[in-house]
């Protein structure tokens, strides 16, 4: 084989691998935990640790699963958990807890920081995770006090089903070579989705430095579009 | 600002500016030392009328592939555009007209669940006149805030309504009219005027973009209307709907301040 067909057949190869289409992400779906034995004892033995970068956010992922550590809530029912380390700080900072909606299903959530004596110092129930994007999120403010991050499932509405409607704009490009000029056109539809919310599933957990709260770099949308 | 404008501005921001770059969401953090307890809440600066808008249409798709022809193509496009703009304008007036009927007040709507929704997280809150009108569009939050005479509040809670009305993705039938609302939100410390929270809040997006930097509510499916001929038909219904995404979207907002 010549070298100029040996590059070719690899070029190929590299364009094909690039357009490969990614099996769609999956997750399991759990709206019970009575098979689940659970342990009185909190654990963060297996606490997954994550920086901070005052230039850019920083983002672990990860899957609450069947085979993470269980406790009892306040009110005595089941919930998976997993813990993150928070970073040393000298400051304040902002963590966001993103629940993606994966295959009809999302983890659902609720988070608690605590200290390093392991009291509880903040707590976002469900109702603080709002719709963002694909995903229900929380964003808060963490202190340098603020030392683990709980990820739990929530009982309460786990097996809740959410039906959404989304509106998707698609756009088609289209080159007019007599003129050398370029037109977009956009196509509007509507489609139907929703989801399960689940004790297991993939949960993102990302840093970032806390931000500018000066009133002049806030002053609105339309300022960061003003000519 | 005229009709047409109104309604161009409410089918940007919902649909074309969500592939924008977009302001962080900044969490609200309550101050060291400072309790709030009582909220300033501007007067909610929202359009008096309504808007009936669609995120693509025939119409705005010929007006661009027809502006790519040269000068005389962008002279066509241009009247195209203009014909659908006034299509759009025409329907939100119908739709106005069809909310006075029901007398159906959207800014007196959205400020008073608003203002339960505060009240609801334990908030007192005292009315603040907005200074002055800012121009829609090219304006932005209030520069600066003052308590009303003998007030004493915590926090300034500054709103602003981009749009609310009816929206549809297209003009297909199986694209249905619904309720939409899009809002940016700023709470701002009395104390130092440090920002405590700034957000934005849209019912019903019209796009796919941007759309992790802001809190979206889908729209309840009931409220739903095959064309705007039959959203016309139906104005108990049609009013509802957006009595409903108001008093959802007011919600959200006082939800942002927990």
């Amino acid at each position: 084989m010549t070298l100029k067909a040996s590059l070719i057949i690899a070029a190929s190869g590299l364009l094909l691998a690039a357009c490969a289409t990614k099996p769609a992400p999956t997750q399991d779906v759990t709206v019970s935990l009575e098979a689940i034995s659970c342990d009185q004892n909190f654990t963060r033995s297996r606490a997954k640790p994550i920086g901070l970068d005052p230039e850019k956010p920083l983002t672990i992922d990860f899957e609450v699963q069947r085979s993470s550590p269980c406790k009892l809530d306040g009110n005595g029912n089941k919930q998976l958990y997993e813990v993150v380390a928070l970073p040393r700080s000298t400051g304040p900072y902002l963590v966001t807890v993103a629940s993606p909606k994966i295959g009809g299903s999302t983890f659902a959530p609720t988070a608690v920081t605590l200290d390093g004596a392991e009291q509880v110092r903040q707590i976002y129930d469900h109702d603080a995770f709002l719709n963002r994007g694909n995903s229900l999120m929380a964003i808060f403010q963490a202190e340098p006090e603020d030392r683990y991050l709980v990820i739990s499932s929530n009982a309460g509405v786990a097996g809740d089903v959410k039906t959404e409607i989304q509106t998707v704009i698609s756009s088609q490009s289209h080159y007019n070579a007599g003129f050398g000029t370029t037109s977009t056109m956009y196509f509007g539809r509507e489609q139907q989705g929703g989801y399960t919310l689940s004790h297991t599933g993939k949960v993102s957990i990302t840093t970032r430095a806390a931000p500018d709260r000066s009133i002049s770099d806030n002053a609105g949308r339309s300022a960061t579009t003003k000519p | 600002m005229t009709a047409i404008k109104r309604g161009a501005v409410l089918a940007l921001a919902l649909a074309v500016a969500a592939c924008a770059q977009q302001p962080k969401s900044i969490p609200f953090v309550k101050p060291v030392g400072t309790e709030i307890q009582t909220i300033g809440l501007l007067v909610p600066d929202m359009p008096k009328q309504a808007s009936a808008s669609l995120a693509t249409s025939p119409g705005k798709n010929a007006a661009n592939a027809v502006a790519g022809a040269g000068l005389i193509g962008l002279a066509v496009g241009l009247v195209i555009a203009g014909v659908d703009a006034g299509i759009e304008s025409n329907r939100g007036d119908s739709l106005q007209e069809l909310l006075d009927a029901q007398s159906f007040d959207a800014p007196d709507t959205f400020t008073t669940a608003l203002q339960a929704s505060l009240e609801e997280k334990g908030y007192q809150v005292v009315s603040v006149p907005r200074s002055g009108q800012r121009q829609r569009g090219t304006e932005r939050f209030q520069p600066t805030y003052t308590a009303p005479a003998g007030a004493d509040v915590d926090a300034f809670l500054d709103v602003i309504v981009e749009g609310y009305g009816y929206g549809a993705a297209s003009t297909s039938s199986s694209a249905p009219f619904r309720p939409v609302v899009l809002v940016e939100t700023r709470l701002v410390s009395a104390a130092n005027k440090s920002v405590l929270m700034r957000d934005d809040v849209v019912y019903n997006p019209m796009g796919n973009g941007g759309l992790q930097n802001r809190v979206t509510i889908p729209p309840a499916p009931q409220y739903s209307f095959a064309d705007f001929d039959t959203l016309e038909s139906a104005p108990e219904k049609a009013t509802e709907g957006l009595d409903e995404a108001l008093t959802k979207t007011a919600e959200t907002v006082g939800t942002l301040l927990r």
